[in-house]
């Protein structure tokens, strides 16, 4: 708008002598920047600046003797000989594979019901399985570790209450599952959200066609709602590796209660928490960090190049 | 710089004329630690220096996390009224030691006094970021302290914090579930295990004690077994979690963890102060410091928990170790270190202070204290009337001398979990644990340009 209203002041001008223009080209491309300054300034500062800091960070070493020193990617190289890493990294790959399919699709499952016009009280059923999304995910995972626990907690009262004897949730076995399990509560209603809003623009004309042509409710499922939700799984999908893949709150908050189950590098982040706060090691901290922000958005951005691949299809 | 040398000149003008030159050459070569290591510290104030510095208006920054410091800080602010101190809790240990590096780090926010654990106190002495009080005269107090608490405060032939209080070890038990279960009060490791097989052949659902694997406790075990795994002499690093204290400690108590005949439950979580209100667990080895935290946590237990001396590897051995304590150390950062070391002075060693420290449930690291008969004879009601202390006392007099800390405790106990923390879940031989333990420490010294087993 702002730029159409300018050519027009400049078409309306009078003046031909090229100098003039071009000191009117010039203030022309200012006042775009102008514009632009709000923005640019939280940019810098609050997205682009951490992040060439901490690439900063990661290029030098920091030790308790013999000071500060440039190391150059001796903390990458570090990293990826770090068997830490690489197992902070594969349950995270492994808690992707499993969490993540089972979340969407009762996401999935979620939003179809809604969108079914079936059910009795449909905001109610929204909002219920919307609302633990709400809650912080530190406080979510607070109320879990209660929920868990088998001497005191809701475990511990079936327990005894049923005589049952349901196991540890956060034994070693377990522990990831039940994190899983907090995840997929928390975000479930979110993502059945972005599912059914998409689902609500599929336009009307699309289901009445379907119906004089005898389409059952499972065929228009396949053939009109799961087509039309395509690009907005791919986003749920997207959003979920970047979960995944910074997993930290709830093991975070669990390791009170299960320090020997969930290790210091249980996950990437809490690894590189771990080393920062209890070790002093910021500049390896820094280098795990990108390391780990470069393979998110790597799989991020396959996610997406397969997802919107096959939209075009 | 400008407004720092008016404060020098304003702090040298109230000062008595001989020692304004020491003082100003105390500010003035304020390069840390420049006495540290030296066998002879040179004296740089004198103590009519520091009572002087506590008549001037003064502000001192106190981070500490204990119950009893804000009752120590209103009566000294009561006695000296010009110098107000301002008390902030920023977390219990390892949160305050991160809170504390990273003001350290940036340089500023940084408080004059804080509260450190003997376990921290090398690490914080080690960065140059605390006052080696040595070089203020405090030495001459040496016999106002038990040993075991001045030799933890001690740090490569600096004095960098004063005693505070301590945690000399012992046994709290469960009386109500020893004489359900018929069982005697073990005074051996192998009388203690042998207790714990009864208890828990009785009832699978009692343990002798809970304990999820903690380094704190491990190295009081291993400090009680004559252990010490630990040595630093500047960068020069020793570990040694296989030595024969070390070893004794795992082979008497891994058999109790493969047993599950004490708990892995983690302390200080809802499932173990349940467990203790409900007396699920038979007993609880810990530092004298305990018997305050059962009765905040668990009032409604009182009279049914008794202390006993710490049990011994060879019968009628008194050997002890600690388990937590803390010193008040000054930082080297601090504008106001007179005035500080004046305060810390008062209140780790001035009778008014000690018996505000106990009245307020804490352990006192006076020696003067230590030997009081108003102390030593009080009936605890909690504990059905028993002189607890005096089971404290004799604990503290049997500590083994010669324990220190890593110039990184911190780290290393954060990672215990990671390793020590394998051995108890997989319930494996905590010998192992150790080892592994162990390797982890030794690559971090390094890897921090310590010289660690070399």
């Amino acid at each position: 708008m702002t730029a159409s209203t300018l050519d027009a002041a400049v078409r309306r001008s009078p003046v031909p002598n090229p100098s003039a223009a071009r000191r009117r080209k010039n203030r022309r491309r200012f006042i775009g920047w102008g514009f632009l300054a709000p923005f640019l300034v939280v940019f810098v500062f609050a997205l682009a600046a951490p992040i060439v800091y901490a690439i900063y960070l990661s290029f030098f070493q920091d030790r308790l003797v013999g000071g500060n020193v440039f190391a150059g990617f001796d903390n990458y190289v570090a990293a990826f000989q770090d068997p830490k890493f690489y197992s902070a990294l594969g349950r995270v790959v492994l808690f992707f594979f499993v969490q993540v399919p089972i979340m969407l699709a009762l996401s999935l499952f979620a939003a179809l019901a809604l969108d079914s016009a079936r059910l009795r009280w449909p905001a109610l059923f929204r909002i219920t399985l919307f609302l633990p999304y709400a809650v912080p995910s530190v406080v979510a995972a607070l109320m879990w570790g209660f929920i868990y626990g088998t001497d005191f907690g809701l475990v511990g009262n079936l327990n005894s209450f049923f005589g049952l004897s349901i196991p540890d949730p956060l034994s070693s076995n377990l522990v990831l599952a039940a994190m899983g399990n907090i995840a997929t509560w928390a975000f479930l209603g979110y993502n059945m959200l972005i599912m059914y809003s998409a689902l609500r623009t599929v336009p009307k004309e699309l289901y009445e066609a379907a119906d004089i042509d005898g389409a059952g409710a499972f065929q228009v499922i396949r053939a009109i709602k799961l087509p039309a939700l395509r690009s907005a799984f791919v986003v749920a999908l997207i959003f979920s590796v970047i979960g995944s893949f910074q997993l930290f709150n709830e093991p975070n908050v669990l390791r009170t209660l299960a320090p020997n189950t969930i290790a210091t590098n249980f996950t990437p982040n809490m690894y590189a928490y771990n080393l920062s706060f209890a070790g002093q090691q910021f500049n390896y901290a820094a280098a795990i960090a990108i390391v780990m922000g470069i393979i998110t958005m790597i799989v991020a951005y396959v996610v997406q190049t397969v997802g919107v691949r096959k939209e075009d299809r | 710089m400008f407004a720092h040398s008016t404060k020098r000149r304003r702090l040298a003008g109230v000062l008595l004329g001989g020692s304004v030159a020491t003082v100003l050459a105390l500010t003035g070569c304020a390069g840390p630690g420049g006495a540290a290591g030296t066998p002879t510290p040179k004296a740089v104030a004198t103590q009519a220096d520091i009572d002087a510095a506590l008549q001037e208006d003064t502000t001192l920054q106190f981070w500490a996390w204990g119950p009893q410091y804000q009752a120590e800080v209103d009566a000294f602010m009561k006695e000296y009224p010009k110098v107000k101190v301002v008390l902030t809790n920023n977390g219990s240990n390892a949160t305050e030691y991160t809170k504390l590096q990273n003001v350290i780090k940036a340089g500023s926010g940084i408080p004059d006094i804080a509260q450190i654990e003997y376990t921290a106190l090398p690490q914080f002495a080690f960065g140059d970021s605390l006052v080696d009080m040595a070089e203020y005269g405090v030495a001459s107090m040496e016999d106002k302290f038990s040993s075991s608490t001045w030799n933890q405060v001690n740090v490569n032939g600096g004095i960098y914090g004063l005693p505070q209080d301590a945690g000399p070890l012992a046994m709290f038990y469960r009386q109500d579930v020893f004489d359900q279960y018929g069982l005697t009060v073990p005074t051996t490791w192998e009388e203690y295990y042998e207790t714990a097989e009864k208890l828990h052949a009785a009832d699978p659902s009692k343990f002798m004690a809970a304990d999820g694997g903690e380094a704190a406790f491990t190295n009081a075990m291993i400090w009680q077994a004559g252990g010490k795994p630990y040595a630093a002499e500047d960068t020069d690093v020793t570990v040694d979690l296989q030595d024969e204290g070390s070893l004794k400690w795992a082979d008497m108590w891994t058999p109790l963890v493969q047993e599950d005949l004490v708990e892995q439950t983690p302390t200080f979580t809802p499932e173990w102060t349940s467990g203790l209100s409900a007396g699920k667990y038979a007993t609880w080895v810990g530092g004298a410091w305990a018997a305050g935290t059962l009765q905040r946590r668990i009032p409604e237990a009182a009279g049914t928990w008794r202390v006993a001396p710490l049990p011994q590897y060879e019968a009628g051995d008194t050997a002890s170790g600690e388990q937590g304590g803390s010193s008040s150390a000054v930082l080297d950062a601090s504008e106001n270190k007179l005035a500080a070391i004046g305060f810390v002075q008062w209140m780790s060693s001035a009778d008014e202070a000690a018996k505000i420290w106990t009245d307020n449930g804490g352990f006192p690291a006076q020696a003067a204290t230590l030997a009081s008969d108003d102390w030593l004879n009080a009936e605890i009601p909690y504990f059905g009337g028993q002189q607890i202390n005096q089971v404290f006392a004799a604990s503290a007099d049997g500590v083994l001398p010669g324990w220190q800390f890593l110039p990184f405790q911190a780290y290393a106990d954060s990672v215990y979990s990671d390793t020590m923390g394998q051995a108890y879940a997989s319930k494996g031989d905590l010998a192992d644990g150790l080892k592994a333990w162990q390797g982890n420490i030794v690559d971090y010294g390094n890897s921090q340009g310590f010289s660690v087993n070399k």
